[in-house]
């Protein structure tokens, strides 16, 4: 069952130079979705932007969805300043549920990553964000500072340089959402069976029926639509 | 309640509001969301004898008002489609319309030979306007000689009603329909997308792989209606509109100008809710403006 909202977005929260969180008022969405999962917002009730953009829900509150919204074109640009948003979701399946596992984010990447610590926090070891500088939103209100290792490019906190260079454990499952070279480097770390990727492509409708959203399957035969069958696949059941 | 249904080629619609093909899946995707019985039709995914795996991503672009899609006709054969879905589909109280696409004139035959023995397919529409395979069907629609050859192929191989979904890319669309009449077709489908290109500024390069693509959406939505009004004045068959309807004040420019019935097609993509938004108020509408009936309103302008 997917739901159609319109929400008023409730708070604004900034999170770095490009990106705020949001927090928008939720009827049902925010009771079904699962870690992982994203939704698809309306621009605008014009046609151009024609497109719903996708955005992976962050983390749920009571009666409201959080968003974490970088600012790449018009589209999240409009998004981030309404005062409403049209929403339909929640869509795709989410992260497996799985124990011992830890997270790997980049940039807007980690946002379905809060959303599963937030749902369990104690089934993960571990939690790598990766940022080109430190965000001025305080991560460690979500993620107890023990468990997130806070990487970032400029060295402005304790770690200095890539998240892959930080990885501790290569044995465990890694729960993995953020740019392509990122997920290209933990490929080459970690044995593609223990490692989850949710990934982004252009999309659509967001729901199934435009075959729009195509991502090459693991074995070279055909592709999978990122937005139904994902946006979550194990490592080797897809092709980078 | 103004009376919406429609006849078409010998069958009997519930309402002229159908969902396109390729831009609702195999129509069963969404059947928990939304009420899909109670569309006037449902038009599945280009259907091939063979399954296709489609076009590499990038698969589609966004332009002003449009949309520009290379998806290659990605479907899993008409043989899966009547395994797998049909039986799901039939359980609908909705007509079911199988769009068939081919390579060459046998490609088009072997499907047509087996949706026609095929119950629970109400209409074959043949699409020979797709532009985004290799060969494919546009060849067909390039050619009228060879569309109407094709058509009175298909045509002898089938007794279920035959739909010809024709697109303005190449010749003249009054002769491609012409023709595709000459051969068999019991009603003509327009538009299907037209030609379309984006260019990726930053990257210095072609947005999709296959340099070009099919464009539709609001943007194409005056070209079709014109393209509508004029085969309504010339071909004797009915004509089922397409191209940009997204909402009731579109779907009437083009029942107005004498479309049989609409489908919505990129508008799905939008808000898969927009087909039942425009059945229902086209009901509304009708009973404001005092018609009992949808053929009231039908062609009402030439
Ligand atoms: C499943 C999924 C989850 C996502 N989650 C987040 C998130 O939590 N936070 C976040 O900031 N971003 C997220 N994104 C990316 C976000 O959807 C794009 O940044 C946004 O659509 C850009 O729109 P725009 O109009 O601002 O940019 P545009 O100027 O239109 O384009 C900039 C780039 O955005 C991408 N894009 C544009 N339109 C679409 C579309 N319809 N579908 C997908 N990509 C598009 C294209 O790759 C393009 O190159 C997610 C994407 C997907 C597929
Ligand atoms: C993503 C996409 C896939 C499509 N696939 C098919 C197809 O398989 N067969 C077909 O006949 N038309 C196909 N079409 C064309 C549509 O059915 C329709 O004719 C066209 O998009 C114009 O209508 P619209 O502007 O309402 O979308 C496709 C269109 C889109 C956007
Ligand atoms: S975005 Fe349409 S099928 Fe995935």
């Amino acid at each position: 069952m997917i739901f159609f909202e319109t929400g008023t977005v409730l708070k604004r929260e900034t999170f770095d130079s490009d990106k705020l969180l949001i927090k928008v008022e939720s009827d049902q969405i925010w009771q079904k979705a699962r870690p992982g999962q994203f939704v698809e917002i309306r621009v605008n009730s014009r046609l151009d932007p024609l497109l719903r953009r996708p955005f992976s829900i962050a983390f749920t509150d009571e009666s409201s969805i959080w968003l974490l919204i970088q600012i790449k074109g018009k589209g999240s640009k409009i998004i981030a300043n309404s005062s409403q948003l049209e929403i339909m979701g929640p869509l795709g399946n989410g992260f497996p549920e799985l124990e011992n596992v830890s997270l790997v984010g980049g940039g807007s990447g980690i946002a379905p990553l809060i959303f599963y610590y937030k749902t369990y926090p104690d089934r993960v070891k571990r939690v790598y964000f990766g940022f080109k500088t430190k965000p001025n939103f305080n991560l460690y209100k979500l993620i107890p500072q023990k468990k997130l290792v806070l990487v970032t490019e400029d060295g402005s906190t304790e770690f200095r340089g890539l998240v892959t260079q930080f990885i501790e454990c290569k044995n465990d499952v890694h729960l993995v959402c953020g740019p392509t070279p990122m997920m290209k480097a933990l490929n080459k770390l970690i044995s593609s069976d223990k490692l989850y990727f949710s990934l982004e492509s252009y999309m659509g409708c967001g729901v199934g029926i435009c075959m729009g959203c195509a991502v090459r399957k693991g074995d070279g035969n055909g592709y999978y639509r990122v937005c139904t069958e994902g946006p979550v696949f194990r490592a080797d059941k897809i092709l980078l | 309640m103004a009376d919406l249904t429609v006849e078409i080629s010998g069958v009997q619609f519930r309402n002229p509001v159908f969902v396109a093909s390729g831009t609702f899946g195999y129509g069963l995707k969404l059947k928990d969301t939304l009420p899909v019985g109670s569309l006037g039709a449902i038009v599945t995914k280009g259907l091939t004898i063979r399954p296709k795996e489609g076009n590499p991503p990038q698969r589609l672009i966004e332009t002003p008002c449009g949309l520009i899609n290379s998806i290659g006709l990605e479907n899993i054969g008409i043989k899966e489609f009547i395994k797998a879905k049909l039986p799901e589909l039939k359980k609908l109280s909705t007509k079911i319309i199988v769009n068939i696409s081919g390579d060459s004139e046998r490609d088009y035959f072997e499907a047509v030979e087996i949706a026609d023995s095929t119950d629970g397919i109400d209409i074959i529409e043949l699409n020979v306007s797709c532009p985004n395979v290799e060969k494919g069907g546009m060849e067909f629609g390039r050619n009228p000689k060879m569309l109407e050859k094709l058509v009175r192929g298909v045509r002898e191989r089938t007794r279920k009603p035959l739909w010809v979904k024709i697109t303005p890319n190449f010749v003249d669309i009054v002769e491609e329909a012409q023709a595709a009449v000459s051969g068999g077709a019991d009603a003509i489908t327009a538009i299907n997308t037209l030609l379309g290109m984006h260019v990726d500024v930053e990257n210095k390069k072609f947005t999709i792989p296959r340099k070009f693509g099919g464009f539709s959406g609001p943007a194409i939505r005056p070209v079709a209606l014109y393209i509508v009004w004029k085969l309504v004045q010339s071909v004797d068959v009915p004509v089922v509109a397409i191209g940009g309807i997204d909402s009731l004040n579109a779907a009437l420019q083009f029942f107005f100008v004498g479309a049989s019935a609409v489908q919505i097609g990129t508008a799905n993509f939008i808000d898969p809710r927009t087909p039942f938004k425009i059945i229902e108020e086209l009901g509304e509408y009708l009973e404001i403006n005092g018609h009992e009936k949808i053929s009231e309103i039908i062609g009402v302008l030439n």
